[in-house]
This record gives C-alpha cells, sequence and structure tokens, in this order.
C-alpha cells in the first residue's frame, strides 16, 4: 500500500510536470507591435511644382518615413501638366525644369506624351507597384504601405556606390531571400534632394512658396526608364545571386552631396515592386 | 546580507563536518594555474593589464556512511585569456559550489550544488570541464528513488550557475529507467536484455520581451531503451522539444528534435562500434539569451572523435545544435601476442571513421524565408540529411611495443572540414588536411623515459602545413618537456612562426608542479563537444596540482 501511494505520487508529479509547458501559437508577437522584417516600399509620387494638393503627398511620406524609418524609399515623379516650368524667367515663380526626360517616360507631360503612367490629375502616386492600375491618392498610401511593413523580402539589395569625375557608379547586388518563380526586372533611378525652388501649396497662406525643399526628386534612370531583366530562368532559389554595374554621368546643375540611387526590383508580370534600396551616392 | 545567507548552508555544514570528523573520511584536491603575460605583436598575443592571471579551485568533501558534504572554493583573479567569462563575468572568488548528500531508504538526497546526466544527455546535462572553463551545476535540489531492484527514478529542480551567480531560469525535470529483466523473475538470467527509460525537464524563464510572445515553460522529453545481447549492445534515444525561440535559433517558433542510435559490439581484442545521430533545432538553455558555453542544460553527444594529439586536434569538431547529421565507425583489433602481425608484445589497431551534414531546411510557406525570426522558421523532415558536408574524420591509429624499453602510437589521419560552418579561423570554404603523427617512447630503466612526438599536418588551405615536435625526458619526481610547433607552409613567408615551449615538471605522490615558458597560437579547443577560442599568448605559466 505504501509503495502504491509512492507510485501514484511520482505519476502525479510526472504528469503535472508534463502541464508545465506553453505552445505558442501564431501570431507570436505581442498586440500593437509592428515588426519590420526588412521588406522596403517604393513610392512613386507624381507630383509638380504648381499641384497646389502636391505638398499633400509630400508631407504623408514624410510621416511615413517617420512611422517606419528606413522602409520607405520615395520617389518624386515631377510630371504633367502642373510640373512644368512656365517661364525662363529666373526671378519668376516655376521657372524651374524639374522635368527631365524619365519623368516625362514615366509621368508624361500632360500635353503630347502620356507616359507609361499617364498622370492626368495630381497628386496621385504608388506603393510598390509599377503599374498605371495602382494609382491612388496619397490618403491611400499610408495603409498601403503598411500592409507590406511585416512581409519578408524576396530579394535583398545592396548598392556600392563611387563617385569621380563627374560619374556615378553603381556596383548593385541583388540576393534571393525567398524561392520565387518569377521574371525580375532592376531599375536604378538617380534621385536629389535638398533643392529649394518654387511650390504652389494650397495649406500655405504664402503659396507660392519660394524656398520650398523637393527631396527625392527624379533626375535620371541609370539603366532606362523600365530597367533591365534580371534572370533569364524563372525559378530563383534562395542564395540566386545577381550582379550589376552602371555608369552615369551628372549634370552640372545637379549637386552630388544631395544625390541619391534608388535601386529596385519589380515582377515583370505583376508589376510588383519587390524590394527598393536607396543610397547617397557621396557616402 | 544576500551572501551571508547563501553561505549560511556552508557553514552549517561545516560546523557539522566538525562534529562528524572523527571517524569519517576527509578528501579534497587544489589546482592553480597561474599565467605571466607578455605582449608579442607577430603572433597577435597581447598581455593584460594586471600582466599575472589565475585560475584557481580547491574541493574539499566528507564522507561518513550515507551522508557525504563538500564545498569548492573557486578564485579567478583574473580568469586566464580564452577561458569563458573572462570579460569580467567570471572575475571574483568565493564558494559557489556546496552540497550535502545522504541515503536512506531507497532515497538518495541531494541538496546544493549537483552534476545531473538523463539519458544520452539530450534533455539534461549538467557537468563541468574545467579545462574549458564549462560549469553549469544546478544549485537546488536532487532526490533519487528505487523503489524496486531495477527501478530508478530521479528528480531535480533548481537553478543554473552561471559564474559566480545564477542563471535567470529555473530547471524541473524527472528522470525514470526500468530494467525489464530485473522486474521478472523470470528473465533475470537471460542474456537478452531490455532497459526503457524516460525523461522530461521543463525550464521556466520570464516572457519580458515587448516585441515577442515568447513561451515561459519550456519542456524537453525523451524516450530510451537500451538492449543487450551478450556482448552485442544497442543504445538509442530520441528527444523531442517544444517551441523555444531563443538567441541561438535566431527566434523562430520550430520544435525541436533529437535522435541517437549506437551499437557495439566487444570482445576480448576486438570492440565494434556505429552509431548515428541527427539533431535539428536542440539546444536548450536556461536563458533563451545565453550563448557559447553558457547556462547549456542539455549537452548533445558528440559523434565524431576527440583528437587529443596537438595537430590531429588543430580543427576540432563542434556539435551543431541548430541541426546535423552524423555517423561515426570504429574497428578496434587486437593483433594477438606472437602472431604474425602482434610481434612478441601485441599490436592495436583503431580504424575510425565519421562524417558530419547537415539538415536540409525548408520553407514553411512562398513568403517567409527560412529561418525568419518570429515565425516557425522552417520545416526539416525527421532524420532528413543534407548535401553539405560539414566534417569527415578518416583515421587510423597503431599502438606497437616493439621491446621492453620501445613502444610507439603511429596515427594517420585525413580530415575534411567545411570552414564557412565551424569557422575555425578568418579561412573560408572546405579545408582538406592530412596528419601523419609518431608517438615513440624508450625506457631506459624502470623510471627514466624519453618519449618523442612528430607530428606533421599537410594542407593547401587555411595556414597551411604545419610541423610539430616534442621531447619529454621523465626521470623520478620530474620530467622535462622541450616543444616546437611550426607553421612553415604558412603561404605569407612573414607568418610562418614558430612556437616553441619549454617545461619543468616536479611530481611527488598526490602533488604537481608545472613550470612553462613559450608561446600558443590561437585555436580552438574541445572537449566533449564543447569547444572555446583559446588566444594566442605569451608567457610563464605555473601549474600546482595537489590532492589527499
Amino acid at each position: 500500500m505504501k509503495k502504491l501511494a509512492i507510485y501514484l505520487t511520482l505519476i502525479l508529479v510526472a504528469g503535472s510536470l508534463f502541464y508545465a509547458c506553453d505552445t505558442i501559437e501564431e501570431p507570436y508577437y505581442e498586440d500593437n507591435v509592428t515588426v519590420w522584417n526588412g521588406r522596403k516600399s517604393l513610392i512613386l509620387d507624381f507630383t509638380g511644382q504648381r499641384c497646389g494638393f502636391c505638398p499633400d503627398g509630400h508631407r504623408v511620406i514624410e510621416q511615413l518615413q517617420t512611422t517606419y524609418p528606413d522602409a520607405v524609399v520615395p520617389i518624386a515623379v515631377h510630371c504633367s501638366f502642373l510640373g512644368l516650368a512656365v517661364t525662363s524667367d529666373t526671378t519668376q515663380p516655376f521657372h524651374y525644369n524639374f522635368m527631365d526626360s524619365i519623368n516625362i517616360a514615366l509621368g508624361g507631360d500632360g500635353m503630347s506624351s502620356t507616359g507609361h503612367f499617364n498622370i492626368t490629375s495630381q497628386p496621385v502616386g504608388t506603393v510598390n507597384s509599377f503599374s498605371p492600375e495602382d494609382i491612388s491618392a496619397p490618403g491611400a498610401w499610408a495603409t498601403k504601405t503598411a500592409g507590406f511593413i511585416s512581409l519578408f523580402p524576396e530579394f535583398s539589395i545592396e548598392v556600392a556606390p563611387t563617385f569621380s569625375d563627374s560619374t556615378i557608379q553603381a556596383d548593385i547586388n541583388i540576393y534571393t531571400e525567398i524561392a520565387t518563380e518569377r521574371q525580375v526586372q532592376i531599375v536604378v533611378y538617380i534621385v536629389e534632394s535638398h533643392i529649394f525652388e518654387w511650390q504652389e501649396d494650397y495649406s500655405s497662406d504664402d503659396s507660392p512658396i519660394e524656398n520650398y525643399e523637393h527631396n527625392h526628386v527624379l533626375r535620371a534612370s541609370m539603366n532606362g526608364t523600365f530597367g533591365e531583366k534580371l534572370n533569364t530562368d524563372v525559378n530563383l532559389s534562395v542564395g540566386d545571386e545577381f550582379e550589376k554595374s552602371y555608369n552615369l554621368k551628372i549634370k552640372p546643375s545637379w549637386n552630388p552631396e544631395n544625390l541619391q540611387i534608388v535601386a529596385f526590383v519589380y515582377d515583370n508580370d505583376s508589376k510588383e515592386v519587390l524590394q527598393a534600396e536607396e543610397v547617397y551616392v557621396k557616402e | 546580507m544576500k551572501r551571508i545567507i547563501r553561505y549560511l548552508p556552508v557553514l552549517l555544514v561545516m560546523f557539522s563536518l566538525n562534529a562528524f570528523a572523527q571517524d569519517g573520511r576527509f578528501t579534497g584536491n587544489f589546482q592553480g594555474d597561474f599565467q605571466y603575460y607578455l605582449s608579442d605583436s607577430t603572433i597577435n598575443a597581447v598581455s593584460p593589464d594586471e600582466l599575472l592571471l589565475m585560475n584557481s579551485y580547491a574541493n574539499f568533501s566528507y564522507t561518513k556512511g550515507n551522508f557525504s558534504a563538500g564545498l569548492r572554493y573557486e578564485a579567478y583573479l583574473k580568469t586566464l585569456a580564452g577561458f569563458p567569462g573572462e570579460d569580467g563575468r567570471n572575475d571574483g572568488l568565493g564558494i559557489p559550489h556546496r552540497w550535502a548528500q545522504f541515503s536512506s531508504d531507497g532515497f538518495d538526497i541531494t541538496v546544493g550544488n549537483f552534476y545531473e546526466q538523463f539519458g544520452n544527455g539530450f534533455t539534461l546535462r549538467a557537468y563541468e570541464e574545467k579545462a574549458l572553463g564549462v560549469d553549469n551545476s544546478i544549485d537546488g535540489v536532487r532526490v533519487k528513488y528505487s523503489p524496486i531492484q531495477g527501478v530508478n527514478f530521479t528528480g531535480i529542480l533548481g537553478k543554473q550557475r552561471y559564474y559566480f551567480d545564477y542563471g535567470p531560469g529555473i530547471i524541473r525535470g524527472v528522470d525514470g529507467d526500468v530494467s525489464i529483466n530485473d522486474l521478472f523473475e523470470k528473465l533475470q538470467d537471460k542474456r537478452f536484455r531490455v532497459i526503457v527509460g524516460g525523461s522530461f525537464v521543463s525550464k521556466f524563464q520570464e516572457d519580458n520581451d515587448p516585441v515577442y510572445v515568447l513561451p515561459e515553460n519550456v519542456a524537453t522529453s525523451a524516450a530510451r531503451i537500451n538492449l543487450s545481447y551478450g556482448l552485442l549492445n544497442f543504445n538509442s534515444e530520441y528527444a523531442y522539444k517544444i517551441n523555444d525561440p531563443s538567441e541561438d535559433n535566431k527566434y523562430i517558433y520550430k520544435p525541436g528534435q533529437a535522435f541517437l542510435a549506437t551499437a557495439t559490439y566487444s570482445q576480448r581484442g576486438l570492440g565494434l562500434l556505429v552509431s548515428t545521430k541527427w539533431v535539428d533545432n536542440m539546444s536548450f538553455r536556461s536563458d533563451r539569451n545565453a550563448t557559447l558555453t553558457d547556462l547549456n542544460i542539455n549537452l548533445l553527444p558528440e559523434i565524431t572523435k576527440n583528437h587529443t594529439y596537438t595537430l590531429a586536434a588543430y580543427y576540432p569538431y563542434a556539435t551543431q545544435p541548430n541541426g546535423e547529421w552524423g555517423a561515426q565507425a570504429e574497428v578496434m583489433y587486437n593483433f594477438k601476442r606472437k602472431s604474425k602481425l602482434g610481434g612478441k608484445y601485441g599490436t592495436n589497431l583503431a580504424l575510425n571513421f565519421s562524417r558530419v551534414h547537415n539538415v536540409p531546411r525548408n520553407p514553411i510557406n512562398d513568403t517567409i524565408p527560412v529561418g525568419a525570426s518570429g515565425t516557425l522558421g522552417y520545416e526539416s523532415p525527421f532524420f532528413s540529411i543534407g548535401d553539405e558536408l560539414f566534417y569527415q574524420d578518416i583515421n587510423l591509429e597503431l599502438t606497437k611495443k616493439i621491446s621492453k624499453s620501445l613502444k610507439f602510437v603511429l596515427t594517420y589521419q585525413n580530415l575534411t572540414l567545411n570552414n564557412d560552418v565551424l569557422m575555425q579561423s578568418e579561412f573560408h570554404d572546405m579545408i582538406h588536411a592530412n596528419i601523419a603523427i609518431a608517438d615513440v617512447t624508450y625506457k631506459f630503466n624502470r623510471k627514466t623515459s624519453l618519449r618523442g612526438e612528430f607530428q606533421g599536418m599537410f594542407t593547401d588551405d587555411d595556414k597551411g602545413d604545419w610541423a610539430m615536435g616534442l621531447l619529454e625526458f621523465s626521470i623520478p619526481k620530474f620530467f622535462f618537456t622541450v616543444m616546437d610547433s611550426w607553421n612553415y607552409g604558412n603561404s605569407n613567408v612573414d607568418e610562418r612562426y614558430h612556437y616553441y615551449t619549454v617545461g619543468l615538471g616536479y611530481i611527488s605522490g598526490g602533488s604537481r608542479v608545472q613550470l612553462s615558458y613559450g608561446k600558443q597560437r590561437q585555436g580552438v579547443m574541445c572537449v566533449g563537444g564543447v569547444c572555446r577560442t583559446v588566444p594566442a599568448s605569451n608567457g610563464l605559466m605555473l601549474s600546482i596540482s595537489s590532492t589527499f
């Protein structure tokens, strides 16, 4: 009887220990925690210097950059009718020409050229998309960006810049993080920040503002409007790496201190931008 | 105050020892290692501010009848270079280890610090290895109970030692094994014997993480069996661990698994061993943020041979708890005396082969990369074996006595290791090496002998070829050693360094003093599947050990 009692005690002790473990079910994160897993959001902001509501879009981008540091890669595509300069007289507002050929190729000039995205009203933009079908107003960008934040990037991009003799060289390494079946396009643009020029801003009593700070202004592409094909075999395995190298001579009017290289990859079928990276030309 | 409370049991034990001391038995030992460091920029050896460092400890234990108690005084002022916690965590002095034990009525009870192993160590192995600076003893309560012959239970509960402090977790565990033959009278005399066993170990650690929802109670359980028939023995164990996100697995929630099967056959003059092991995500620590050798609750048994000769141990294998498959086979054969190959005194031959691969990892779905933190991580089918080679070791050892005065051991080793995984130096990719060693002992008379080791490692990889020579001359009470390791094949001609050491030792009864001077290369030292990096050093070393 004594032995039986001891056995029963042992079984009870062992049994209770078996309950002493916590199997956690998804989600594995605490409530209200947003975890950024490395997927960046490319925001194409189709803007214009004479577009009075466009600064709303700029402010949405600034807010997103504060909320998700490092996770937002903006490009200000000055385009369409409201993006054009109206005079060559530098004492007058809106004399500055923001629109290089790449801007027109993407957004159009509101007149003879429609561009890829055919921008007819501003401000509009896309978040992680190279498709005109995904254009939305700035009010939608935060929600769209939030949807990408916790996703894992399928690719990681490393950009190693060098700058000499007014020439930018970008050595780019694209690494496959998740196995996938896609035909991927690599695009490399140059943007410039801290350009102080005129901007219409309907939220300000002083509009138009003379020294408005224009950031992420699209200047040029290093490999064409739509870039180039990254892979020939659509089956990509984890660890598949691609190396690209591009050169571009800058224009005298650009300030190399404020130039950034923006590299991104998108799916040629769905036009989804899968990852983006930005680095200053002069680090 | 906390200190006083901590040492109170020690004082009580001491007082009670005093009372018992008349007819009990006291034993003890001391080990002290002192090193005076010199800077040597050529081999990257740096000297600490203190110049002289010391690792030392002394054990004292008392036994009387079914009662025993003991303590260990330890002093690290400061910790020798290359030992865990040399960053300051291990520096200090005190009595971090004390215990009392008694047995009565089938119970065996220990309070204080104890070491313990359940099965092969998959669920629990609290042990110490002073040469590596590892001591993960548990401070708590252990109860062993054997109600009848052939049935044993062990229960433990406590906190784990963390240098001179405790780890943050609490460990609870039970283990039991049953000898089937002992249980049934009919089976008692059978040649076929079966022992079954199981263990369950759970750890508790608070979840204060702001990001992850972490399991506070994490359990590992294992089942094992031992079958023997005459000289043939088979031992196998399977372990399963529930989700245990940790620094080791980069916070994935995948459960872990481990499996081991070993078959041995031994008779006079012949020994055979085949063994295989499969491990996935089985690191188990009482602090989920601990790394290296800190706070391990379990120890995954090694599947490769542990070499002791300097160049054979140059590239040791370290168990990869995050995933590995390994297999080992060993044959030991003794050619009898007076046979053709045995010669006058017999010849011993040991052939050992081991190979370790990765465990393949498949993504859990299309959107999550393999091993991503805060996810299930990956999938690995049980006992799946990957294509990536981690380590392979083929070695042959021949021991032969030529005459009463001459004896030698010849060793050949062919080694391949994946240094991208094992990272024992800055070299990337695979390292292929051939190693040959001759160990010759000549006895002038019963107490005077000269031993020489001649070792060569031949490789085109990493730092290239090495040669090593050692002479050890022993006379009664004294021994002298001269040693040199020479990296003569380094592709960088300026780094073809000599690492020489000269030493003098004195032995008297249970005491031994050794004084040596020389240079030590940077390296990796492993014991029982655990490794530590040893930095390059140059200096004077004094080692004293004594027992009573």
